[in-house]
């Protein structure tokens, strides 16, 4: 993006919209200037800001509400995950809670905190998350694997002749395409796809297939739901791998949930109001005390330390 | 919220701020490799343009809070491993919310900057800034008084618009409070 024209353009923008009402031609224009280039929302916003910022005297009335909408940072850049796929497809799953009885096979497991990679003979291999462990039987006719408990992404070496599947709470994923994920919540299995396609099974009922971009919700005695993802969705989700949880607006009390998963110190947050603010950032794993102060200090609370349990608190006195 | 209210918003708490921010960004930015520091910036204000404002307690803090993770975000993208704990606050040493000698030291200098702005402008593109701006007139008035059109007062209002946004857009100086050890410095300064 050339910075000097970006600037130049918004400069007319915010001039312009500090003016009399945009006409319907303008207005059309100046949608079309936004949406050319993912930067020219915030040149706007800014150019605005300064143009308000300088000067004594009140602008004139302003006109119409300027279409500008949400930042769309989300959308864009590669996703890592996809640019290291190549051929091998990736399964990642999480079961929280859930405990897969399953003794056959190789066992694999992890501590609190604890990121593993494990590399399988066919070329294959498993990442297993914090607090985690999974089985492997690799048979003639199947390469067959058990999540037993947390998450694991899986890198699936292609071979047409053994399908892989991976089970986890009566939900079967079996690799059809080249690169998809796998995630499973407390009373929920999620499968998102980032390229190709995967087979998700339960017992009498038919596949279902989920494609690229797409996110399966799979629940006890409900349909599955399929629904479109963001590109950068699954490799953010999958951002555990590098040691690092990334969130882009989710509540603190999901966010809370997560950076527990990693953590002997946990974080607690009683207030209702601060546990639904959104929390947008890239925290390492397993420092609940760098996420407190962080969330704290971006949210305008307090931490207080009790024991081996970090608390978030709104400020006192309001 | 109106986008009246947005932009004063923006006004009284970033504005002014924008420069040491980048500043910050400046010295990280080198570390991280990172493509731009106006793209970071920009796609900071556009992601505070849509926030429920009134509720953010330490503006300064977020819009820092916001930069930094749009860096990550980068580095990430880039693989590249950032150099720093991302839990850090180090961006949070910021000046003070409440009004004090270093604040209005910073107003001071960005007073300044407008100014000298101001004094390199064109004569015509000045008079007509100082007309609108200054005296608030309308567009129109400003295109009587001067003799020209309305689009070309516009053109003339952009074009010091531009140079501003482009003179705030260089990094700031970087204060004794900054170049201080702020590892060291502790996390709840409010």
């Amino acid at each position: 993006m050339n910075a000097q024209s970006t600037n130049d353009e918004a400069a007319e923008w915010a001039v312009r919209l500090d003016g009399e009402p945009l006409s319907a031609e303008e207005q059309r224009a100046l949608e079309a200037w936004l949406a050319s280039a993912p930067g020219h929302r915030g040149a706007l916003v800014r150019a605005r800001a300064v143009w308000a910022a300088v000067g004594a005297a009140q602008p004139a009335a302003s006109g119409p509400a300027p279409p500008v909408h949400a930042p769309t940072a989300r959308g864009r850049g590669i996703s890592a995950l996809r640019a290291a796929a190549a051929a091998l497809a990736a399964v990642a799953v999480l079961a929280l809670g859930y405990r897969a009885l399953e003794l056959r096979g190789t066992g694999y497991e992890t501590g609190v905190g604890e990121v593993r990679r494990i590399a399988l003979e066919d070329g294959s291999a498993i990442t297993l998350n914090s607090n985690s462990a999974a089985r492997v039987r690799y048979g003639q006719d199947a390469r067959r694997l058990t999540l037993v408990r947390g998450e694991g992404l899986f890198e699936v070496a292609k071979d047409p002749a053994r399908p892989f599947i991976v089970s986890t709470g009566g939900v079967a994923v079996r690799a059809v395409g080249t690169a998809f994920v796998v995630r499973a919540l407390t009373d929920a299995v999620t499968v998102t796809v980032t390229e190709g396609v995967v087979e998700v099974t339960r017992p009498e009922q038919a596949p279902r297939r989920v494609a690229a971009h797409q996110r399966a919700e799979i629940r006890a005695h409900r349909e599955v739901t399929v629904r479109t993802e963001e590109a950068d969705e699954a490799s953010r989700q999958l951002s555990w791998r590098d040691g690092v949880l990334s969130f882009s607006g989710e509540s603190l009390a999901e966010a809370v949930r997560e950076v527990n998963r990693y953590s002997h110190r946990q974080i607690e947050v009683a207030d209702p109001g601060l546990a639904a603010r959104p929390v947008i950032g890239i925290f390492r794993a397993g420092d609940a005390d760098a996420f407190a102060q962080a969330t704290a200090a971006a949210l305008g609370a307090e931490t207080r330390l009790d024991g081996d349990v970090i608390r978030l608190v709104p400020p006192a006195g309001r | 919220m109106s986008d009246r209210q947005r932009l004063d918003w923006l006004v009284r708490h970033i504005v002014p701020f924008e420069r040491r921010a980048r500043g910050w960004l400046h010295r990280h930015v080198r570390t991280f490799a990172v493509s731009d520091a106006d793209d970071i910036v920009q796609e900071a204000y556009a992601r505070l343009w849509v926030l429920d404002l009134d509720t953010i307690a330490n503006p300064r803090g977020y819009f820092m809070t916001i930069i930094r993770n749009l860096v990550a975000e980068q580095a990430r993208r880039a693989k590249i491993v950032p150099m720093v704990r991302m839990g850090e606050i180090e961006s949070l040493n910021i000046i003070s919310e409440e009004p004090g000698p270093e604040r209005e030291a910073v107003a001071g200098a960005e007073l300044e900057l407008v100014r000298q702005v101001l004094e390199g402008l064109p004569p015509q593109s000045r008079r007509a800034f100082e007309l609108r701006k200054f005296e608030g007139l309308t567009v129109r008035e400003v295109a009587g008084r001067l003799g020209v059109t309305e689009s070309a007062v516009e053109k003339l209002l952009a074009r010091a618009l531009a140079r501003l946004l482009a003179a705030l857009g260089e990094p700031g100086p970087v204060t004794n409070e900054e170049a201080g050890s702020v590892h060291e410095r502790a996390i709840d300064q409010r």
